[in-house]
Parts: C-alpha cells; sequence; structure tokens
C-alpha cells in the first residue's frame, strides 16, 4: 500500500508536468467494475509477488474519479535514450517507453501522441526511478483506449544490472473500448546476466468487438526470475490474436486466465518456447468458454537444448450451457539434447453439450529419417535439423507476415523462403 | 565410374550382401533386379553413406576415391544422388525451400556461388515441366499429402534439379500409373548422357523397357549372380527367380 500511494504521488507529479487538454469523460468506476467482476480474486494475489493489485486500484480510482483523467500512464519512469547492442532491439524502429502521461480521446491528443512518437523514433530504454526504492521497484501501465492507434504500441520491459533492484514488479490494465482496434508488442528483455526477480501481472479486458493483436518476446538474460500473470476477459465478438515468443530468464513462470465471456469472442494464442543451458520455463494455459458460440485456438512449440526443461498445461474449460464451441489445443515439444525434458499437456473440462474441442500434444526427437533423407541431399547435419526445427516453428509463426515479430523470428531461425 | 569389390555390409550382425562385386562404367545404365531381400535397397543405403549398415569388408571406389570416406552429404556434393524407395514427407518445410537449399549446399560445396531466387524459380519450374508435374506441388510441403506417383516424381525433379553424375533409383517404379512411369522415364532419358550413370533398382521390366538399360543384374542372397543386357529382364518375367537359385553363374 505504500508503494502505491508514492506512485499516486509520483502520478500527480508528472500530471502537472506535461499536461495535455482533457475532457471529463470518465468511466473509470464503470471500468473498474467491469474488470472487477470479470477477475477472479485469486488472480490478484500471488504468494510469490505478494501482489494485491485490488485495494489499490479502489483506492486510487476513488480519489481520481473526480479528477482529470489520463488515460495511459507509465508511473516512476525516467526518460532515457541509449544505444545497446541487444539483436532484438535493435530492430525497433520506435519504443513507446515511459510516458509521463498521454491521452488518446480526442484528436488534439492523438496528434500529441504522434508527433511525440515521431519525434523520439530510435532508441529508447526505461529504467525505473533509482531513488525510489533499493529493494523493491513497483510500477504499471494503464491502458483505456477508446479509439484505435494508428500503429503498434510498444512496451519494453528492459533488466539489465543497472536496475538498483532485485526485485520489480510491473502490474498493467488495459482496456479496449467497444471496437477498438490495438497491436500490442511486449518486449521483456535485458544485456548482462543479472541476478534478479522480475514479475508482470497484466489485467486486460475487450470490450464488444474490439480486436487486441498482442506480440510478446521475452529475452531476458540469465539470473532473472520471470514470473507472469495475465488474466484477460472478452466479450460479444471481441477477438485476441496473442504471439509468445520466450527465450531466456532462467526461471519463467506464466499462468493465463482466458475468459470467453461473450457471444462469438475468439482467442488464439501460438507460443514458442526456446530453452537452453538449464533453463526452466512452465506455462499455465486457462481458457474458460463461458459464452455459447466461442472459439479458441492454442498452439504450442517448445524446443529444449541441454538440461533445460520446458512445462505447457493447456485446459479448456467449457460452462455448461456453452453451446457450439469449437476449441483446438495443439502441443509439439522437440527434445534437442538427451538431457532436455519437455511436458506438454492438453486437458479439457466440457460440462456442456453440441461442443468441438481438439486436442493433440507430442514430444520427441528430431525425425531421424528426415534427417537421413535431406543428408543425403546434400544438406549438412545442423542445417537439416535447422530445417526441421523451422518446420514445427512455421506453426506458431504469427499470423500477420508483416509484422515485426514475424520478420524477427524468421531472421532468428533463419528461415530463407523462396 | 563406381567400383565395388568384395563387398560385405551387415544390419545388425546379419549379413547382408556377401563380397557383392559391381562395377559401373561412366555413361552406363544398369539394373539391379532380384527377388525381396536379396540386398538391393541394402546397396542403395550402402552407397549413399547410411550409418544404420555396418560394412565389415571390401571397398568402393567411386571416381577414382574411396566413397567410405565420404560423409553422406559430401557424396551428395561429389554427385550421387539415391532416389528413395519410400520418400520420406516433412510437413512445414516447403517443397522449394529444400530444393533449393540442396542445390545451394551442393554448390557452395564445389566453391560455386549460390543460385538466386529467380534462377531457381525458372530452373525449377522448368524440371517440373519436363516431367508434367504440376507447379503446384513446388510450393506445397514437401510430399506432405503427396500421393505414392507424386512422391516418386518429385524424387525425379530432385533429380533434375540437382544433375547428379550417379544416380541410384531404388524401385522409383513402385506404385506408379503408366502416366506416372512415363514420366519418370522421361526425366532419367532427360538426363542420361555420356558423363552420368544410373543404378535402377526395380522388380517390372517395364521401366526397363522405356529406359532401355546398358546392363541387367539380378541379385540374389547378397551377390550378383547373373548379368545381360535389357532382354534379361523380359526372361525373368516370364521364368521368375526360382531357376536362378542354384545357378551362379554369370553370362
Amino acid at each position: 500500500m505504500v508503494g502505491w500511494l508514492q506512485i499516486q504521488l509520483s502520478l500527480k507529479m508528472n500530471v502537472m508536468d506535461k499536461v495535455l487538454p482533457q475532457q471529463m469523460e470518465s468511466n473509470w468506476p464503470e471500468w473498474f467494475e467491469h474488470l472487477k467482476a470479470s477477475w477472479p480474486s485469486q488472480a490478484y494475489s500471488s504468494e510469490s509477488t505478494q501482489l494485491n493489485i485490488q485495494p489499490e486500484c479502489e483506492a486510487w480510482l476513488a480519489e481520481h474519479q473526480s479528477d482529470e483523467i489520463y488515460r495511459i500512464v507509465w508511473i516512476n519512469g525516467v526518460l532515457n535514450v541509449s544505444c545497446s547492442s541487444w539483436p532484438v532491439l535493435n530492430e525497433l524502429d520506435q519504443v513507446i517507453t515511459t510516458l509521463p502521461s498521454y491521452c488518446m480521446r480526442s484528436n488534439e491528443q492523438t496528434a500529441w501522441l504522434k508527433a511525440y512518437l515521431e519525434e523520439r523514433s530510435g532508441w529508447v530504454q526505461w529504467l525505473p526511478n533509482r531513488a525510489e526504492s533499493l529493494l523493491n521497484i513497483s510500477d504499471g501501465i494503464c491502458i483505456d483506449l477508446l479509439r484505435p492507434l494508428d500503429r503498434p504500441l510498444h512496451l519494453i520491459h528492459w533488466v539489465d544490472e543497472s536496475i538498483p533492484s532485485n526485485h520489480m514488479t510491473l502490474q498493467h490494465m488495459i482496456r479496449l473500448g467497444e471496437g477498438v482496434s490495438l497491436d500490442l508488442c511486449q518486449w521483456s528483455v535485458g544485456s548482462n546476466p543479472v541476478s534478479a526477480e522480475f514479475n508482470v501481472d497484466s489485467h486486460i479486458c475487450l470490450a464488444e468487438k474490439a480486436h487486441l493483436n498482442i506480440s510478446t518476446i521475452q529475452q531476458l538474460p540469465e539470473g532473472v526470475t520471470l514470473r507472469g500473470l495475465e488474466t484477460m476477459c472478452l466479450d460479444a465478438h471481441a477477438q485476441c490474436q496473442a504471439t509468445y515468443w520466450g527465450m531466456g530468464a532462467s526461471c519463467f513462470e506464466q499462468h493465463t486466465d482466458i475468459r470467453l465471456r461473450g457471444l462469438h469472442s475468439h482467442y488464439a494464442l501460438r507460443e514458442l518456447i526456446d530453452l537452453n543451458g538449464t533453463q526452466c520455463q512452465h506455462h499455465h494455459v486457462h481458457v474458460h468458454h463461458q459464452a455459447e458460440s466461442t472459439d479458441s485456438q492454442q498452439t504450442f512449440c517448445v524446443l529444449g537444448q541441454d538440461r533445460s526443461k520446458g512445462q505447457v498445461l493447456s485446459r479448456v474449460i467449457v460452462d455448461e450451457g456453452a453451446f457450439n464451441i469449437d476449441s483446438k489445443q495443439s502441443a509439439r515439444g522437440m527434445l534437442l539434447s538427451p538431457g532436455a525434458q519437455i511436458e506438454v499437456s492438453p486437458e479439457l473440462e466440457i460440462y456442456a453439450d453440441a461442443v468441438q474441442c481438439q486436442h493433440g500434444a507430442s514430444v520427441g526427437a528430431l525425425d531421424a529419417d528426415a534427417l537421413r533423407y535431406l543428408t543425403a541431399r546434400g544438406i549438412s547435419l545442423d542445417q537439416a535439423q535447422q530445417l526441421l526445427i523451422q518446420a514445427l516453428i512455421r506453426n506458431v509463426l504469427p499470423d500477420q507476415p508483416n509484422s515485426k515479430m514475424h520478420a524477427l523470428m524468421m531472421k532468428y531461425y533463419e528461415f530463407d523462403e523462396v | 565410374m563406381l567400383t565395388l569389390h568384395n563387398v560385405s555390409v551387415n544390419i545388425d550382425d546379419t549379413p547382408i550382401l556377401n563380397e557383392f562385386n559391381l562395377e559401373v562404367p561412366q555413361g552406363e545404365v544398369h539394373a539391379i533386379m532380384g527377388p525381396n531381400g536379396s540386398g538391393k535397397s541394402t546397396l542403395s543405403r550402402v552407397l549413399m553413406g547410411d550409418e544404420c549398415y555396418q560394412v565389415t569388408q571390401g571397398a568402393i571406389m567411386y571416381q577414382g576415391e574411396d566413397l567410405m570416406a565420404l560423409s553422406p552429404e559430401a557424396r551428395a556434393h561429389q554427385g550421387l544422388f539415391l532416389g528413395f524407395q519410400y520418400p520420406v514427407a516433412i510437413p512445414g518445410v516447403n517443397n522449394m525451400t529444400f530444393l533449393k537449399t540442396a542445390l545451394n549446399a551442393k554448390r557452395k560445396a564445389l566453391g560455386q556461388s549460390e543460385c538466386d531466387a529467380m534462377s531457381f524459380m525458372q530452373l525449377a519450374e522448368s524440371a517440373a515441366q519436363t516431367i508434367g508435374m504440376d507447379l503446384a506441388f513446388l510450393k506445397r510441403d514437401f510430399n506432405t499429402d503427396f500421393s505414392g506417383g507424386e512422391k516418386k516424381r518429385n524424387e525425379i525433379l530432385q533429380m533434375l534439379v540437382l544433375e547428379p553424375k550417379l544416380v541410384i533409383l531404388d524401385e522409383i517404379d513402385s506404385g506408379l500409373d503408366i502416366d506416372a512411369l512415363q514420366a519418370v522415364a522421361l526425366g532419367i532419358n532427360a538426363l542420361r548422357d555420356a558423363g552420368r550413370s544410373f543404378i535402377l533398382i526395380t522388380h517390372y521390366p517395364r521401366l526397363l523397357e522405356l529406359v532401355q538399360p546398358d546392363r541387367v543384374h539380378v541379385m540374389m542372397s547378397g551377390q550378383i549372380v547373373m548379368s545381360g543386357d535389357y532382354t534379361l529382364a523380359n526372361t525373368l518375367e516370364e521364368k521368375g527367380y526360382g531357376w536362378l537359385a542354384s545357378n551362379t553363374v554369370e553370362s
């Protein structure tokens, strides 16, 4: 609670610094009620992070409901521009981070945002305020988007030895208004090995007909423990296309809870986990079909090298009365070293009739016959293995071939398309 | 081009080839026939360097060099090509991507410049047209959901693109309809020249009628027991292999 009060003060200072013209069109209390109703109370708490966002949110909102409303707010941030040799970040042409405050509810504000972004094309790095705390850092972003954003939004979580903390917590709240579309790219990255614990909690609500494309790349350095909690609610006809690519962190644990509560809402997840060394990753995904005619599709690909361990537990739950459901789960694990371990487990929990739920899982080494065939055609063993890995990864490439993430994955895994 | 001298091969200590001898001169087409289990496919796998097979004795010389010293990919770079009896399917690997990768791997190994995308497309399409292969197959995943005949055509397509010096086709004609068989023969004849040799492993004389090999060998129990011109295939068609069981005289 103390930490959150500090955040409020910081926010007010930012508001004073960079005032943007605002309209008093608040529906924060409704939004909060909306969120609160859709989030399970247990989702707020995590033993590892001691997070309990609900009372803090409530207090904050109660205090601010009569004030000017700032729809997207970075808290505690300072702006830094720097260069790095980090291969993924090098690919970004622009990054939004540490915006003290801005709003996209009027044309004037949208124009300001566009100008801001154009001015800051290139390198922008986020670092937490060093004066805040030496042991724990809390931060977060609230996005309440009521109009479409005409370019992707990039959020960077940067971890390196310059952070004077061994415990960082980020709390994100995102809502897309009715019919609003957003491309959101989240990057959790770092450069040098560092011993740190990094927690990211995201709570997302999509109103009717909203459309969210969310790409997440996690390439944190060795020594980082990352814990993530993501809850998402989708109203009628809302759609979410999620792509996740995880490569780094010594230990990563993610819980994802998806609620398809509106008619014809749709959720799709494509996930690639690429492990080596002694890395371990656990991803637990629950997709809850609460309304009729909803559909979901989950595709997982786990690559394990050395002595790494990967686990994907995916569960689809269909409520009683949720008819006409279409759900697909596919999980493939590829063991690239004898010491690697992968567990993939798609599960179904169905309480309704007239549903279509498919699930499949397999774990194994590279196909020896295919390798033999490819080498017989003059392709080296390394290149043959690369081709077979690419074949697997192709299943989880983002839907949008023009997206930054698609391009990065193609480059990183050396796809050579004719 | 290729000489096998007293080659013996085991699989898990079970002898398959027994002091096998064969010579295939440059520019000639040789056919090998024989009953099931006589070691024909083993021969093809050994030539391509399949590590599942242990060569316990003998020598295999290819263009004057010890073939056994080369890795499977190096053999391909040096011009060996095996058309598989059961080609694998590789979902997720595009047919064109695979073929371009194979071609450029060979060119790179030979110190040649890599084939650019445009030139490769022309090359692949031209090869496909030679054997009457629908161009749509080029864009599909490698052998995925191909019929048996389409897979065999795809093997011939690779042969045409890679332009090997020694082609070994292991029962390339099995499971083919008449049109596909003619397409395969067309591909073989298109590539046939004085600098290139073929070993055709087959059970049926029909392909040999279309290709007309220089020599036909009969293989039994891991050895060649009879050789002749392509009319030998017709004799085998009429009489079967039984009459050869006790006859090891080479004609």
